[in-house]
């Protein structure tokens, strides 16, 4: 069914590729958001990853590799986006509150702050393999694969990623600590 | 007495919240840019992996290698016993293996000395800045809908406003973009200066000090200017009649070529006689 549509997209059928956006459509935003952290962003890249897509397409030799394909061209538009606005001097973000995916109560105003810190000053390569990873939940050879480094490199990327998030809660947690042990 | 906080779970929470539904008004952006955009129908079919990992470059770049000098090892033998006129040929040219890889193809640690090639290029003209540049047939154009401002654009970091003020070429494969555009500037004003300041509203401190000393000297259509490698993109800059003109590509020097690529684009690069159609903005920084 889904190689199905993306021959037919691929033989210049934008009713089959209207199909494909609406399979992949959300799955890819949701990885946009959280790569870029920007609602305009994340669409914009999502945005492009598709029009790469179509313009693309009749290049793609196997259609079972749309998905992964895609997600490369994806995570390619992410980067460019936050090379493009390297430029954060302060960005207040707000987050979206959409349905079951709204703020969860586990994560405190604090908690949600400091991760928000902690993620910008990961580069964009961290960024992409960590939400590839934790979020979508992909295989680290099918990461390699899309955004195009050895295995190896995931898993390096991919420790320090998490490392460096889990340090920044926990660094978090023991100034609250000794905060209350003050008060 | 609080109970111990489980990083891992507050993380994963963290993780999940945010969006997850492409919104309507991005899904329609999407068809109506489809419709209207033509597909690459007129190139050979490439695996969709367009770069390669370190160890798979080594690979093929050995092979290379080895096949050149199978071939001129067989060359300088002549022909075989029987096979032959009975007069030995001379070697012929044979090309040399360089990692010379086409413009947006794989990333390369270091620019090599060879510059990529021009001739195929199409020619981009920007009446709204002023020059003209060749760019790859197959890259795609987004013209610039408003004129670049340093007030506006330069620090722009909450919108894609910056985005379309530039003249943009991106490869097919989406893996690089350069830009180009133009800016009046205050009589008097200097590439130094300037660049300190365009810097310096993109990030403060430390990088910017040191801006002077890892630029590069660059000549454009025969006007000096210095090609700034910076952490994450390489521009160059050059200001003639007190306007300032900006190429810039994307990537860090040394990916994707992007030193190498961006050379080309400036070595392409011409400015129009009269100068960008008059919709000159106010000059800036003062």
């Amino acid at each position: 069914m889904r190689t199905r549509l993306v021959e037919r997209a691929r033989d210049g059928d934008d009713v089959a590729f209207a199909e494909l956006v609406d399979l992949d459509g959300d799955l890819c935003y949701a990885i946009a958001y959280r790569i870029l952290r920007d609602i305009e962003r994340a669409q914009d890249a999502v945005q492009q990853a598709f029009l790469l897509a179509w313009r693309g397409l009749p290049r793609l030799r196997d259609p079972d590799r749309f998905s992964p394909w895609l997600y490369r061209l994806l995570v390619n538009a992410c980067y460019e986006e936050l090379r493009r606005h390297r430029r954060w001097i302060s960005h207040v973000s707000v987050l979206p509150i959409d349905g079951p995916s709204g703020p969860d109560p586990t994560v405190s105003v604090d908690d949600r702050d400091t991760l928000n810190r902690a993620f910008r000053r990961l580069t964009p390569e961290h960024r992409a393999v960590f939400v590839l990873h934790h979020h979508t939940g992909l295989p680290l050879t099918e990461i390699a694969a899309i955004v195009g480094v050895p295995v190896g490199t995931v898993k390096s990327r991919l420790h320090h990623a998490t490392r460096s998030l889990r340090a920044a809660i926990v660094a978090d947690s023991q100034v609250e600590s000794t905060e209350a042990r003050l008060a | 007495m609080t109970a111990p906080r489980d990083p891992d779970s507050i993380l994963s929470a963290w993780l999940d919240e945010g969006p997850t539904r492409l919104p309507e008004s991005t899904r329609r952006a999407i068809l109506v840019s489809t419709r209207t955009s033509q597909q690459n129908r007129h190139r050979i079919p490439v695996p969709w992996r367009t770069s390669m990992n370190p160890i798979a470059r080594f690979a093929v770049a050995a092979i290379a290698v080895v096949a050149v000098v199978g071939v001129i090892g067989l060359n300088l033998r002549g022909p075989g016993p029987g096979t032959g006129t009975g007069v030995g040929s001379a070697p012929s040219p044979t090309p040399t293996p360089t990692a010379t890889p086409p413009a947006s193809a794989q990333p390369s640690p270091r620019p090599s000395p060879t510059p990529i090639g021009t001739a195929t290029w199409t020619t981009y003209v920007s009446a709204r800045y002023g020059f003209s540049i060749g760019h790859p047939a197959d890259w795609s154009v987004t013209p610039a809908d408003h004129d670049w401002t340093f007030a506006k654009d330069a620090g722009d970091t909450s919108s894609p406003g910056s985005y379309t003020a530039w003249e943009r070429f991106l490869s097919p494969d989406g893996n690089i973009a350069v830009s180009a555009w133009s800016v009046a500037v205050t009589p008097g004003t200097t590439v130094t200066a300037w660049v300190r300041a365009y810097c310096l509203i993109a990030e403060s401190g430390d990088p910017c000090a040191t801006i002077q000393s890892q630029a590069v000297a660059v000549t454009v259509d025969g006007h000096a200017g210095s090609l700034v490698p910076f952490t994450q993109d390489t521009q160059a800059f050059f200001i003639v009649n007190n306007r300032m003109y900006v190429v810039a590509s994307w990537r860090p020097a040394g990916e994707y070529d992007s030193l190498r690529l961006l050379q080309a684009y400036l070595s392409t690069m011409r400015l129009l006689p009269g100068g960008p159609a008059p919709t000159t903005p106010k000059p800036s920084p003062s």
